[in-house]
């Protein structure tokens, strides 16, 4: 390694190598802090031109050691912002870089691979999509052909891959069983929370100072049902309940907060008594790293060991236990004949009649306007309804700014808003006329795809409200249903056709190019494939595992568990063995045996040069050695000697195993009289 | 030991002195149905010891002398047109004979050392149509000047092959030369002859009767198979070398006087079988290094 490459195979090995370390870069570009992944492409250019022949000057000791320390220094500075596992992957990328500039020993490039290995592994931390999982799987595929192309010196790169290929189909059914049967761990450290704000719902709602709604086609989760789908205005996905409101902005009521944490101390969960006919389905969430969890109205954990991460809420809404930092999965009932009447109303109604002393001086005169008109709750509610219809409101994504009074620039003045702005001045509006109400954020609707499961994306996001009727409980009021029905009936797409602000933001979403039709194929393809991954390889948790040795076993009990376990050991232990074990070599007779036996015993005392027969080496012992070490040896050579290089008889045969016996055990004995051997050497 | 054989040895090495090594070699190869190829600076004693050789095992002996201007005809023969009889009629070359001295074989055109590798491989002649069978037994020692001298025309690689054996003489000890400048008259007169024909031939025969375990068989299979797979050696040994190996092997033991062949065997005659064909056939015959010690170095005769 020292000078200019060896052979053509070193130069093929490191390139691979350099080449593997760039496609590591590239995949881990996010968590790895700029200057590092410029010192990573130093690092694979020098390598690369030494490769090549291009350049024979190594960086020296020094240098790296120089760049080695600085770069300590800038990435413990840094590190502290970067929180520990996002600094580790630096210094692990860092090390790297220095590393390979510097390859000398095998011993190097032994570590750079198993350190790039280990990269890779971070890279599943930060990306576990289907096509980040290929990409990584092509890299491993990389870093095997460089270690490859190291060990199998005279290979080309076509024979290489054909090689490595072969090997890799010889691990597949070994790596899907330890899949399958492994014990599934919860997850070591909690992941970085510093994403938050990039996708999903933000935990306070100020419609006011929103113009312009920004979209996303980024995924948000996918429900699958085991019976019918429920039709698109119905399938309201409940996320968080505000009840706070200030004037302009809804947030979590704090007292609600308090009260589910004093609930989850005690450990009791408000699980509400189901009525009607119930319906079972599940929800892979992709990450948000916030708590909030999806479902529809109204549904019940009841799978214990699900509630254990999922936690329901006094507002009907679920919680996640921890950030939802990786994509995550659980199994609902829904029961939609269940009424939202079973929570605590006393709390409900203080928190949800609360109105700020002031503010919106229009919206108040004008409701205490329609108190006047109106006897009951539902007739109140149908008034304001047929304000919005008869005022010509419209659903736009683009509404002005209303900074001050925002109800009231809304209702009266611009007319004009998204469902934010529809679901504040209706909950608004209510509180003013002593209904309680509050405004619920989730998504709408969402893309059927097949028969069982529905895609909701992240401009799916919806608000509405719940308004509390003594005889019903909560009731779902969708304000923006009344003014642009199409939201909901077609989604977000069809009710904002006119003005083709549907993801304007996003121009290369694939979302958007629904009109070609092949285009759409793909996306829903892509979509249906990026399901299947979410189900069954990233959600195979132990619930998944569990079922699925039920349908294998029947009845899970613990012989029945042991077995599978003893199996599945069973069955690696002998596809390794099929692959691994050497095919067996004859058994040597006793007679070689023994003379190798003794060759072990003498050669470190008496070195034999690697080209000695059986008779120079007798001379040599003979010559150096005491008579009672070389008198045996003497004639477990002649018998050897006679053995192998004559043709013995077969009667002679057992005769000289014994005598060989002998001569073995009178030779061990006397070495060990002289240990340590004076005359040696 | 074979009392012909070291009688053989004891007389030839009264005429090249202190050179024991290299004439049993000789003998070995001659025994194992060989070619030899002795190759060294003039007056190392070439000539006297293929002379001194074809004596005392009672061969007859001729000598062609290699120059850049002999044709194949001055070696093989020719036919002649007899008036009398009005036919053609074989007249055949100094190659009839049972042991021919090809000196300074690289002397000689490309040619014309082709047919002599021909008549070498196939023991037999054909001239005009006409197949004439040569002597039995038939050898051919070749000397060979080292490449560097003028006028020489290397043998190729594939000819180098049909070659049993090459060895270098070199010079002699001071003792030996000393002897040599004492009786100046030694090398003149003819030695007699040890073994008859037959005698010679029953050897040959023993030889091939020599036991080789399968011991030695795998030795000798790692050792070529080493040669192939190290990427030390210009030119990896052949099968043809492998049986070579074997045969030498056999026709040492043979004079060591066993009746089965050991690894030190092998070892022994593994430079002289096989450094003319690991080496390039350009490459200086006097490099330091050689790559049959190399060879031997590298593999273990007790290997598991």
């Amino acid at each position: 390694m020292i000078g200019a490459p060896a052979n053509t195979q070193d130069q093929l090995s490191q390139l691979l190598l350099s080449a593997a370390f760039v496609m590591i870069s590239i995949g881990l570009f996010e968590p790895i802090m700029g200057w590092i992944l410029v010192l990573m492409a130093c690092a694979v250019v020098i390598r690369a031109a030494y490769a090549l022949g291009v350049q024979s000057q190594t960086v020296s000791m020094t240098t790296v050691n120089l760049l080695a320390l600085l770069a300590g220094l800038v990435l413990a500075y840094f590190s502290v912002q970067l929180g520990l596992l996002v600094a580790m992957v630096n210094l692990l990328a860092m090390a790297c870089a220095l590393k390979l500039m510097l390859m000398r020993r095998r011993k190097d490039f032994r570590q750079l691979i198993v350190s790039a290995l280990f990269l890779l592994g971070c890279g599943f931390i930060f990306h576990q999509s289907m096509a980040m999982s290929g990409y990584f799987s092509l890299c491993l595929g990389v870093i095997l052909l460089a270690m490859m192309a190291r060990h199998g010196p005279q290979l080309t790169l076509p024979q290489l891959t054909g090689g490595l290929g072969r090997l890799l189909l010889q691990a597949l059914p070994i790596a899907v069983l330890a899949f399958m049967v492994m014990p599934r761990l919860g997850p070591f450290w909690q992941m970085p929370t510093a994403k938050s704000t990039e996708t999903g719902l933000a935990d306070r709602m100020k419609p006011g100072d929103i113009a312009q709604l920004s979209q996303s086609s980024a995924l948000a989760f996918r429900a699958s049902f085991t019976d019918n789908i429920p039709p698109p205005n119905q399938r309201y996905w409940r996320a968080l309940v505000m009840e706070q409101f200030d004037g302009q902005e809804w947030q979590i009521a704090p007292r609600r907060k308090w009260e589910e944490e004093q609930l989850r101390l005690q450990n009791k969960a408000f699980v509400p008594a189901p009525q009607g006919p119930g319906a079972a389905y599940q929800v892979i969430a992709e990450p948000s790293y916030q708590h909030y969890l999806f479902s529809l109205d109204v549904s019940v954990v009841s799978d214990p060991g699900v509630r254990k991460r999922v936690w329901p809420g006094t507002a009907y809404q679920l919680r996640s236990r921890d950030p939802v930092a990786s994509k995550m999965q659980y199994d609902l009932v829904y029961y939609p004949q269940t009424p939202l009447n079973q929570t605590n109303y006393s709390l409900d109604r203080q928190l949800n009649l609360q109105v700020p002393r002031q503010g919106n001086p229009r919206t108040r005169e004008w409701v205490a306007k329609l108190q006047q008109q109106s006897t009951s709750a539902r007739m109140l509610i149908d008034n304001i309804q047929r304000y919005f219809q008869q005022q010509g409101f419209e659903y736009t994504l683009r509404p002005a700014l209303m900074p001050n009074d925002p109800v009231d620039r809304f209702l009266f003045d611009n007319q004009a808003g998204f469902c934010a702005h529809y679901a504040s001045a209706l909950a608004f509006a209510l509180r003013l006329a002593d209904i309680p109400a509050r405004v619920v954020a989730g998504y709408q609707g969402g893309e059927v795809r097949g028969d069982d499961y529905v895609s909701i994306y992240q401009y799916d996001a919806h608000a509405w409200v719940e308004a509390w009727l003594d005889d019903q409980g909560w009731v779902r009021l969708d304000p923006t249903a009344w003014v642009a029905p199409s939201r909901i009936l077609y989604g977000l797409e069809r009710a904002v056709a006119e003005e083709g602000t549907f993801l304007a933001d996003d121009p290369l979403s694939l979302a958007r190019l629904k009109d070609y039709a092949w285009l759409n194929q793909v996306r829903l393809l892509l979509a249906d494939m990026d399901f299947l991954w979410s189900q069954w390889v990233l959600g195979f948790d132990a619930n998944r595992q569990r079922d699925l040795f039920k349908s294998l076993l029947g009845k899970l009990t613990a012989f029945n568990l042991s077995l599978v376990g003893v199996v599945s050991v069973l069955l690696v232990t002998i596809l390794l063995a099929v692959y691994f074990i050497p095919k067996r070599a004859p058994r040597r007779p006793l007679w070689q045996k023994r003379y190798h036996q003794a060759l072990a015993l003498l050669e470190p005392v008496w070195p034999r040069p690697r080209h000695y027969g059986p008779d120079d080496y007798v001379r040599h012992v003979n010559q150096t050695a005491p008579a009672d070490i070389a008198g045996p040896f003497n004639q477990l050579t002649q018998l050897y000697m006679y053995l192998a290089y004559q043709r013995p008889s077969a009667a002679s045969q057992r005769d000289t195993d014994t005598r060989m016996n002998r001569a073995y055990l009178r030779l061990k004995r006397a070495l060990g009289q002289h240990r340590p051997p004076a005359s040696a050497r | 030991m074979q009392p012909h054989i070291q009688s053989a040895i004891e007389r030839v090495a009264q005429r090249l002195l202190g050179k024991e090594q290299h004439i049993k070699l000789a003998i070995s190869c001659l025994l194992a149905n060989g070619h030899l190829l002795i190759e060294d600076l003039p007056g190392m004693g070439k000539t006297t010891l293929s002379n001194a050789l074809a004596n005392v095992l009672g061969l007859d002996f001729s000598r062609i002398q290699f120059t850049s201007d002999l044709l194949p005809a001055d070696m093989l023969g020719l036919n002649i047109f007899d008036s009398q009889t009005q036919t053609f009629r074989f007249h055949p070359g100094p190659i009839f004979s049972q042991v021919v001295l090809a000196d300074e074989i690289n002397r000689a055109s490309p040619k014309t050392q082709s047919a002599l590798l021909e008549a070498m491989e196939e023991k037999q002649v054909s001239l005009d149509g006409h197949t004439h069978t040569l002597p039995s037994p038939f050898f051919v020692i070749g000397t060979q000047n080292p490449l560097h001298q003028s006028g020489t025309y290397p043998l190729p690689e594939s000819q180098l092959d049909r070659f049993l054996m090459r060895i270098q003489i070199g010079y002699p000890d001071w003792k030996a030369e000393k002897q040599m400048l004492l009786d100046p008259q030694g090398e003149l007169a003819p030695l007699a002859a040890v073994m008859t024909l037959d005698e010679l031939i029953d050897l040959q025969r023993q030889v091939n009767q020599v036991h080789a375990s399968d011991a030695i068989l795998d030795y000798v299979l790692r050792l070529v198979t080493y040669s192939r797979e190290s990427d030390q050696f210009p030119n990896p040994l052949s099968p043809r070398a492998s049986k070579a190996l074997l045969q030498a092997s056999r026709s040492w033991a043979l004079i060591a006087g066993r009746d089965h062949v050991l690894p030190e065997d092998v070892q022994a005659i593994l430079p002289a079988v096989a450094e003319h064909r690991l080496r390039n056939s350009l490459s200086e015959f006097s490099e330091t290094t050689s790559l049959s010690d190399k060879l031997l170095a590298a593999v273990d005769p007790l290997a598991a």
